[in-house]
């Protein structure tokens, strides 16, 4: 099967071997990882290279977002070693379902946002993680527009319309316009 | 080193009257501050604060567990944390 970057979702990346057995561990950048240990296989790519699968022996999580892999036919640390630097992805219809009113980040991106106060304002162009909360960054009237993703702010997404509904906080919008 | 007990904590005087006119008002405007060395007390619970982190201002949306710490510690001035909507697993 050929997969390209386009049709997969970044989920991590090998940061270095362990052991000597071929073992690999993995940074994983995702929600929950659980969602993950039951998978057989993920795509793997080196810098601006194509996507090649990688059938995995094991998948065993360690701290936070820390996994350690191996997979088939890498089977000593020189083998390992030639990974290490390589992106993990999966194909973008495996990512875990979602509940109603639910949706992932990049699905979103070129939606117009329909404030309940101030009607239509600008686009979202990218998201990025904060401290506190992760941040929906807006393009309005030539200038950026950071919006809080909480719950209290940004509410569901119109697929149909490619519109995502916010109630944004009074002020909000003119602190980034002046 | 902890702050002494005697001196309390540090909440910046002016911030401070903003929110608490604010809370008698009933309003939730978004209040800009520089004041990143600020201790975040129990009055700014549900307040968004607009942090400037040298560059720009990070939105702050102040919740529970956010008490007793500094504002600053939600504005980054230098890490760049990626983009979380660069094709990845990021959800609401």
């Amino acid at each position: 099967m050929i997969m390209t970057k386009e049709d997969c979702i970044n989920i991590g990346y090998i940061s270095k071997a362990h052991g000597v057995r071929g073992d690999l561990r993995a940074v994983f950048d995702v929600h929950d990882l659980r969602e993950y240990v039951k998978r057989k296989s993920f795509w793997f790519a080196k810098k601006d290279g194509p996507l090649v699968e990688g059938k995995l022996t094991f998948f065993r999580p360690q701290q936070k977002m820390e996994v350690l892999i191996h997979l088939e036919g890498v089977e000593d640390r020189n083998a390992a070693e030639n990974w290490v630097g390589s992106t993990l992805y999966i194909p973008a219809e495996e990512l875990p379902k979602l509940k109603d009113g639910h949706f992932y980040y990049f699905q979103v991106i070129g939606f117009t946002v329909m404030d309940e106060q101030l009607g239509a304002l600008g686009t979202v162009r990218d998201f990025a993680d904060g401290s506190a909360q992760d941040i929906m960054v807006m393009d309005y009237q030539d200038k950026e527009v950071l919006i809080p993703m909480t719950d209290t702010f940004v509410g569901k997404a119109d697929f149909e319309k490619k519109l995502i509904y916010t109630n944004l906080p009074e002020g909000l919008v003119e602190a980034y316009l002046e | 080193m902890a702050r002494s007990l005697k001196k309390g904590p540090f909440i910046d005087p002016k911030l401070e009257k903003k929110v608490y006119t604010m809370n008698e008002g009933g309003q939730k405007r978004i209040i800009k501050t520089w004041a990143r060395r600020s201790m975040i007390s129990p009055d700014f619970v549900g307040h968004t604060f607009a942090v400037h982190n040298g560059n720009k201002f990070i939105p702050v949306f102040v919740s529970e567990n956010m008490v007793g710490h500094k504002l600053g510690e939600f504005a980054a001035t230098r890490t760049f944390r990626g983009h979380a909507g660069n094709r990845k697993d990021k959800r609401r």
